[in-house]
Parts: C-alpha cells; structure tokens; sequence
C-alpha cells in the first residue's frame, strides 16, 4: 500500500487501519488535507468494511485533525461501516471527550483489543 | 584530574553506585567512560539527565566510538573526551564545561525567583510564528512553575486554537462554514486571503502575563469579530458533526476560563495553577 507522509495506513482483513504518524498540530492542515484524498479512497474502496484509527504515535491533536476523523468516520458511516479509535493518549482522550466524540466513536485502549472487538461484533 | 584543578574527586564503581552518590550529594560534574559494568556510559548520561538535568556529563570514548559520542550528546552529554588525547584535554573540557554549567545554573536560579513575566507579540499572517510563539508560551508557563508535562501540552492545544481562530476567522474572515462544505475551498480561501488586502494588513495581538499562580493570554484580532452568544450549542447533539465551534470547545477544555470581550475579536485564556495537596510547588534549581 502506497505510503502517505502522515499517516501508515495498512488493512488488516477488511478493516482500514489508519495510524497518523506523529503529533498534529492545526498548523499542519495543508500538508494533512492534501493526504485526506488517498484517505478516503481507500475507505470508499471494495475491501474496506470499517475504519480504525490507530492514535498511539499521536500525543496531541486539535480540531483540524478531528475534522479529518469526522469526514473519515461520516464516509464508512454512509457504507454502513464502524468507526472506531484506539492508542489515544491522555490529552488526547480529553480532546475527544470535550468535542463529544466518545459518544460517537467506540475507543479502545490498543490496536489489538480493537481488532479483537471488531472482530468478535 | 586531582592535580589539574582544585577540585574534589568522589569516585563511583559503576553506574548505579554513581547514581546513588548523585542522590546523596550536590555533584557539578560528572566524568565517566563508556564501558562499565552494568550500566553503561551512555545508560548513565540518559539517566543523570532525567534525573539532575543540572549536572553535566563528560563521556570519556574509545577509538572507534565516534557514533557513540554523538548519540551520547543527543542523549544529553555535555561533552566527550577521546581517551588518546585524555591527559592533554581533559582537564580544559571539564573547565569549559564546568564554566557554561555554573552560568546556567545562575540563570535557572535567577529565572527561579521570577514573581511575573510580562510577554507581548504582533503577528501577521505567518502561520509558522504562531506554532513557534505556542512553544514559546508553553516554555515560559513551565518556567514559572505553573504546570506539569500534560497541562502544558492541554495550554498548548487551547493557545494554538485561540490563535487559528484569530487568523483564519478573525484576520481573514473565513468561516467554519465553508469547511464543512469543502475542506479543499476552505484552506484555498485562507491562502489567498493571506496576500490580499486588506486581509494582509491585518495583525494578531498577543500578551501573556505569566505569575507563579496563574497564566493570563489575550489575544486579539484584527477582523470584524462575532457574536459569541451565536456559536452552536456544545450540547446540542446535531452540532456534534459540524465543523464550527471545536477549538472554542477545547480552548474550554483545557483552560480554567476563556472569554470573549461584546466584538468577539478578544478573546482572554486563564489557566490557573492546580494547589498541590503535599504543599507548595518546589522552586525551580
């Protein structure tokens, strides 16, 4: 799979695993959004079914970055697809709480336990 | 070393031992080779910096270890000496070092007793002075004691979304609106904004006013302002998936108190020190 700059992406059966490649500032929007394109396709094509996305190398993230989620989430959504994320960490957490996006969004400690419940649903 | 200066010489047998002396005792420099059994020298460098970033070490390499010592002095090594050349340099880079440490010492101590720190910025539309003033910001708010690691980073997020706000929304008038229909236009709009007049022209102003027990940012923009009392509502669940009112969110979040002057175009972040139950926050060294 073709290597995007901020962001791994690889499938692990018909899950989209999604992992930005380190902390994301708003600043950084022009350089995410020109990755966004690639992003959706792949959770648009055949294979995809949900999308995961891995957060564990990203210690903090603002509203850009939580717009790209939101359109990633809305796309396998339309599909019938799950949306789920994982990795996060402390201050990342809190930014999805305060957004209310963990009432949106399953969050699962690691990659593996959310594969595993993925999985198993 | 013992003839070379008028310094005293405590000798540890290895790493751990010498760890366990630094605990004991004030030390101003630490001179070790990179071979030792247990932990090695660059275990200890990484260490001793963690644990008393104020003491130097001096790495004492092989032939051979060049790579060493580079990954040494990104681990936090003041210095290394060759051992070929120990008995002609070693005593002149431990006096180098000792010089420079003892003038950062003064200044951690100095910067110590600082009761308030008065800062103030004009931006134009440069979006990478805003990341690096968000830096600055965060590095003055751990000097003055205010926060730990995770509070910096949370003051980080909330300052770095105030200052977008004024930019893309205050300065060049560029609504969230437009991000929902189309990311793409959205940051389209903002590049060309950023060369047109009179969007050009138009500043962000910044003061942070920083004291042992609370740290105040203001900052205002250039633009027509908002009605604050106009932003969705947080609770409402439809708003949960528009793209507008996010960063005021977090700003929220992540400071004690955040408020808009009647224009909208001032906007005052308050982040107060937690009180420790155990006692007053220990003075920086």
């Amino acid at each position: 799979m073709g290597k995007l700059r901020m962001f791994d992406t690889l499938f692990e059966g018909t899950t989209l695993v999604i992992a930005p490649t380190g902390p994301v500032s708003n600043l950084a929007a022009h350089d995410m959004l020109s990755e966004v394109g690639p992003l959706l396709a792949l959770v648009q094509s055949d294979e995809c079914r949900s999308v995961l996305v891995d957060m564990e190398k990203v210690t903090f993230f603002g509203s850009v970055l939580l717009g790209v989620l939101n359109s990633l989430s809305r796309q396998i959504r339309r599909r019938q697809g799950r949306f789920v994320l994982c990795g996060l960490s402390q201050v990342g957490g809190e930014v999805i709480h305060a957004t209310r996006f963990d009432t949106l969004w399953p969050i699962y400690p690691s990659r593996e336990e959310a594969l595993k419940a993925m999985g198993g649903e | 070393m013992e003839k070379g200066g008028d310094w005293k010489v405590r000798y540890a047998v290895h790493g751990a031992d010498a760890l366990e002396k630094l605990a004991e005792a004030d030390f101003d420099l630490v001179l070790t080779d990179l071979v030792m059994p247990g932990m090695d020298g660059l275990e200890l460098v990484a260490a001793v910096h963690g644990r008393h970033p104020h003491v130097p070490v001096i790495l004492m390499t092989s032939k051979g270890s060049e790579e060493i010592a580079v990954r040494a002095l990104h681990e936090g090594a003041a210095s290394y000496v060759p051992k070929r050349i120990l008995a002609q340099n070693l005593v002149e880079t431990v006096r180098r070092v000792l010089a420079v440490s003892s003038r950062h010492r003064g200044e951690a101590r100095l910067l110590g007793c600082m009761s308030e720190c008065r800062l103030t910025f004009v931006l134009g539309n440069d979006v990478s002075l805003i990341e690096s003033l968000v830096v600055y910001l965060q590095a003055n708010v751990v000097q003055m004691g205010l926060c730990d690691e995770a509070e910096c980073t949370r003051i980080g997020v909330a300052l770095e979304e105030a200052l977008v706000n004024a930019l893309y929304h205050g300065n060049l008038r560029v609504g969230s609106d437009l991000r929902g229909e189309s990311d793409q236009e959205y940051y389209a709009m903002i590049a060309r904004r950023r060369r047109e007049c009179p969007f050009c022209e138009r500043r962000i102003h910044v003061t942070a006013r920083l004291t042992r027990d609370e740290g105040i940012f203001v900052i205002r923009d250039q633009g027509a302002g908002f009605d604050p009392s106009k932003l969705p509502d947080p609770d409402d669940p439809s708003a949960l998936e528009r793209a507008s009112g996010r960063g005021l969110l977090l700003m929220r979040a992540f400071m004690d108190d955040v408020s808009y002057d009647p224009t909208g175009s001032v906007v005052t972040l308050v982040k107060r020190r937690k009180t420790d139950p155990a006692g007053p926050a220990k003075e920086n060294p």
